[in-house]
């Protein structure tokens, strides 16, 4: 039961935490500080130099 | 000792001549590549490995000149002169010449060549201008230009090698710029200002090249000038305006630059090129005079894109089905493993019925895109932008918005940033505005989920499927409203000239599998991917909504009730549990199983004789003789006994399935979801929303396909589930809650509303204010709102 809790509330804050993540990253796309990542509709790799 | 010397090499061109083709080739890269110009609008980095060292290739957008008129020219000309975010100034280029156009091609080779930067110039479409019958002596033209030529194919992946040898070499050795045959006064006043150049270098903080002192002696504006006008002050600029007097000697600068070009480019010519006169029009010109003719051309872009719709409804259903069927036994599995409890739920109507609810509609999304690829592959694009043109004139934008507008239909993304092409500022922000009433394709889950449940498979004069037709509308809702935002806009606050549209016809291609199929890859991939992480992580969140607090008090509740009527059965009743894979042992098992059999052969026969109603009667009446049969042959001692007891068993497990209902139902209503809910559920009304759809709608504002998800999530929470879990497209169409009315409004709504945080984060980078995003948002929503209302109200007192 405790484990149960346990694990339940991992996965909520691992969400929470990645769609803070998200929003940030967003943020960043609108400064043009990064490529956006949103629809995927460009899945252009830009190879690493 | 370890001395390796880094190189940058940039790739320069035309539009739509294969650079982005060759830069993949050379690099392993995955550019968007596709039979249109406009296709690249940002610059990227690639890695080429050679033998003894690795080159940094940068793949440019197309521009036709050096004198920048639109954003995505004036990325290219940032690249080749190293002002490009994050990376070096190229010391080699690579100009990319498409054979079958190559005078006009040549005039950017000209300004580049200028530079005197180490160059090599690849010819592309050598195929397409042997079919034209233009054969080029390259030995001839390297000499003329004083640069290596290399012809490949890159989707053939033909002759890279030699190129690579070839760049190799160049960059070890120091180059010569081009010298033109300029007018004396003109020659001397790019020299006078070059000069100019480099005192003012030091501030600058860099050396201009010379050919930029060319470009700022014949371009009246441009972000250079602005530059040197900034650190020189106006002294600068008085002697620019003398400079530029004497240069001219009355006549246009501008043109003086391109005779003295167009005539190089002539006797190049006369020496390298020859052309054989075919006989006739070129297959191209035969099928360009049915596509962009003004009735046929319409007729056939109306057929194409019924046929897209129709399509995704025809082949996506059964495949829909088997991802459907494999998500349901997912979470059949999951829910006959876990213990009922939180993680349970969180799996089961959290997270596989939000993810899997989306990804169902994969094989949708697939086809879309197929047909995308497959028509900007042939070239099908620029004659669609160029048979809109006059439409388009009428809302006071031009064909060149057409291509941006049209791939937003795939993604709003892209479609914003494709009006880079477009060189009138406000052109540009009214194509931006416009592009996210474009359905792109994750409205589509939206669309087709309520399109299957509401309406009716039928066709229409006998031969057009419904359902297609009904998607086929949802796409011009968006449209419908835009023209008048268009016009609005055009009119007022963004008013411009209308500049004619010149667009190059790309020749047609056949589609090349491999970039059909990769695109598709990629496509799937992404909404894979989006559907594993932020719809899943959003998913995640709506669940943990809608299940807290799961309060004890009404845990106890309903375990009182559930208490009550267990102890008005007897236990054998409350404690049976049939089995009907294992062989029954008593009566009361034997009576079960005898029913269930029954059950099931019904449903079969249903399937069976879906079409023949008659045949079903009989059938029915027959499955039904064979059970009273089969009961008889189970008298025995205890027969009576038994039957009653299974007569109790079933009302008692209806009256305990409903308590269950009951106690999920209010759990979800006392969750924080449904506190939220209730709360808004007046404003939602209206609308024809209950609160579930209200909050549903609310949760899609990060990412549309979020509603699918999260109807499936409230759908789970909200009602104690069957033995076999049924498809939110049948829960849909059992739930009272929702008519066509309802279907119609939510589908209106989600046409027009701007629910894409991606999107509009875009918008804020590519016109640099927040003005333009934000009023966007403001408009679309209220719009969205207001036209959800009207379509309910209308409908519904239409009876739907
Ligand atoms: N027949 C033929 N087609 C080619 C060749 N090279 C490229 N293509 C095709 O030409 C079209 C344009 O290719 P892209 O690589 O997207 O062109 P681009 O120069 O990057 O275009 P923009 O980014 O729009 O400036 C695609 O359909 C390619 O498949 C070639 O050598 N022969
Ligand atoms: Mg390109």
């Amino acid at each position: 039961m405790l484990i149960e809790v346990a694990i339940t509330a991992a996965v909520i804050t691992a969400a929470v935490g990645f769609i803070s993540w998200r929003v940030w990253q967003t943020l960043r796309v609108s400064k043009g500080k990064q490529a956006c990542g949103g629809c995927g509709a460009c899945p252009a790799k830009t190879a690493k130099p | 000792m370890n001395r390796t010397d880094r190189h940058t090499v940039a790739l320069i061109g035309n539009p739509n001549t294969g650079k982005s083709s060759l830069f993949n080739a050379l690099t392993g890269a995955r550019q968007k590549i596709a039979n249109f110009p406009g296709v690249t609008v940002e610059a990227k980095l690639g890695v080429l490995k050679l033998e003894h060292t690795e080159i940094d290739l940068i793949d440019l957008p197309g521009t036709y000149s050096l004198a920048a008129r639109s954003p995505d020219e004036r990325v290219a000309i940032d690249g080749l002169l190293g002002r490009a975010k994050g990376m070096a100034k190229p010391d080699g280029v690579l100009i990319v010449v498409d054979a079958s156009s190559l005078d006009r091609n040549l005039y950017l080779a000209t300004q580049v060549l200028e530079f005197g930067l180490p160059t090599v110039l690849v010819l592309t479409m050598v195929d397409v201008a042997t079919e034209r019958g233009i054969s080029i002596d390259m030995d001839k033209l390297s000499a003329a230009l004083g640069a290596k030529v290399v012809a490949v194919n890159s989707p053939k992946g033909e002759n890279l090698d030699i190129l690579k040898q070839t760049l190799h070499q160049t960059l070890h050795h120091p180059a010569k710029p081009l010298e033109l045959p300029y007018p004396e006064d003109f020659r001397r006043g790019v020299d006078t200002l070059y000069q100019q150049l480099c005192d003012i270098g030091i501030k600058l903080g860099y050396t201009p090249a010379r050919p930029e002192s060319l470009r700022l002696l014949v371009d009246a504006s441009g972000p250079f000038l602005e530059e040197c006008e900034e650190v020189a002050g106006p002294e600068f600029t008085r002697q620019l305006h003398e400079i530029r007097d004497k240069a001219s000697g009355g006549r246009s600068l501008a043109l003086i630059e391109s005779t003295a070009r167009y005539g190089q480019i002539g006797q190049w010519m006369l020496q390298a090129k020859r052309t054989q006169n075919r006989e006739g029009r070129t297959l191209t010109d035969k099928i360009d005079a049915v596509l962009t003719h003004k009735l046929w051309g319409t007729l056939v872009f109306v057929l194409v894109m019924g046929l897209i719709f129709q399509s995704i409804y025809a082949w996506a259903g059964p495949l829909m089905d088997i991802i459907d069927s494999g998500f349901g036994a997912l979470g059949d599995l999951v829910g006959s493993t876990l213990a009922d409890g939180m993680l349970k739920s969180l799996i089961v109507d959290g997270i596989i019925a939000g993810v899997g609810g989306v990804l169902i509609f994969l094989p949708q999304i697939l086809i879309l895109f197929l047909f995308i690829a497959l028509l900007e592959d042939i070239g099908y694009m620029s004659r669609a932008a160029f048979l809109m043109d006059r439409l388009m004139a009428r809302f006071g934008l031009s064909g060149r918005s057409f291509i941006p507008l049209l791939s937003s239909f795939a993604c709003n993304i892209p479609g914003v940033m494709g009006a880079r092409v477009i060189e009138d500022r406000n052109t540009r922000l009214t194509t931006i505005f416009l592009a996210p009433f474009m359905s792109c394709s994750a409205r589509l889950p939206v669309y087709t989920l309520f399109i299957a449940v509401f309406v009716p498979a039928q066709k229409v004069l006998g031969f057009i499927p419904l359902q297609g037709l009904v998607l086929f509308a949802m796409y011009w809702v968006g449209v419908l409203f835009a023209i008048p935002t268009a016009l609005v806009l055009k009119r007022g606050i963004l008013k411009s000239k209308v500049t004619p549209f010149l667009m190059e016809m790309p020749s047609y291609k056949m589609p090349r599998a491999r970039n059909v199929l990769r695109v598709l890859w990629d496509r799937g991939g992404s909404f894979v991917k989006r559907a594993g992480t932020i719809i899943l992580a959003l998913s995640i969140v709506v669940w943990a909504a809608a299940y807290f607090p799961h309060s004890d008090e009404i845990e106890q509740k309903y375990d009182a009730q559930l208490e009550a009527l267990q102890a008005k059965y007897e236990p054998a009743v409350v404690e049976f549990e049939p089995d009907f894979e294992a062989e029954p042992q008593n009566s009361l098992e034997k009576i079960a199983k005898a029913h269930a059999d029954h059950e099931a052969a019904i449903a079969e026969l249903e399937e069976e004789h879906a079409e023949d109603e008659e045949a079903l009667k009989a059938a029915v009446l027959e499955a039904e003789s064979a059970l009273v049969k089969a009961l008889d042959d189970l008298r025995s001692a205890d027969f009576e006994t038994a039957s009653g007891q299974y007569e109790a068993w079933l009302e008692y497990t209806e009256a305990a399935s409903a308590i269950e209902n009951d106690r999920a139902g209010d759990h979800l209503e006392n969750s924080y979801l449904g506190v939220m809910g209730k709360a808004i559920e007046p404003a939602v009304r209206p609308l024809g929303w209950d609160w579930r759809i209200g909050m549903a709608a609310i949760a899609s504002f990060p990412a549309r396909e979020v509603i699918v998800g999260t109807l499936g999530i409230i759908f789970h929470l909200g009602a104690e589930e069957d033995e076999e879990s049924g498809t939110l497209r049948e829960t849909i169409s059992n739930d009272k809650s929702f008519s066509l009315a309802t279907g119609l409004s939510i589908m209106v709504f989600f046409a027009l509303c701007a629910q894409c945080a991606a999107t509009l984060a875009v918008m804020r980078r590519e016109t640099n204010s927040w003005k333009w995003p934000i009023t966007s948002f403001v408009y679309m929503t209220s719009l969205a709102y207001v036209a959800a209302l009207v379509t309910y109200q209308v409908a519904h007192a239409l009876g739907g």
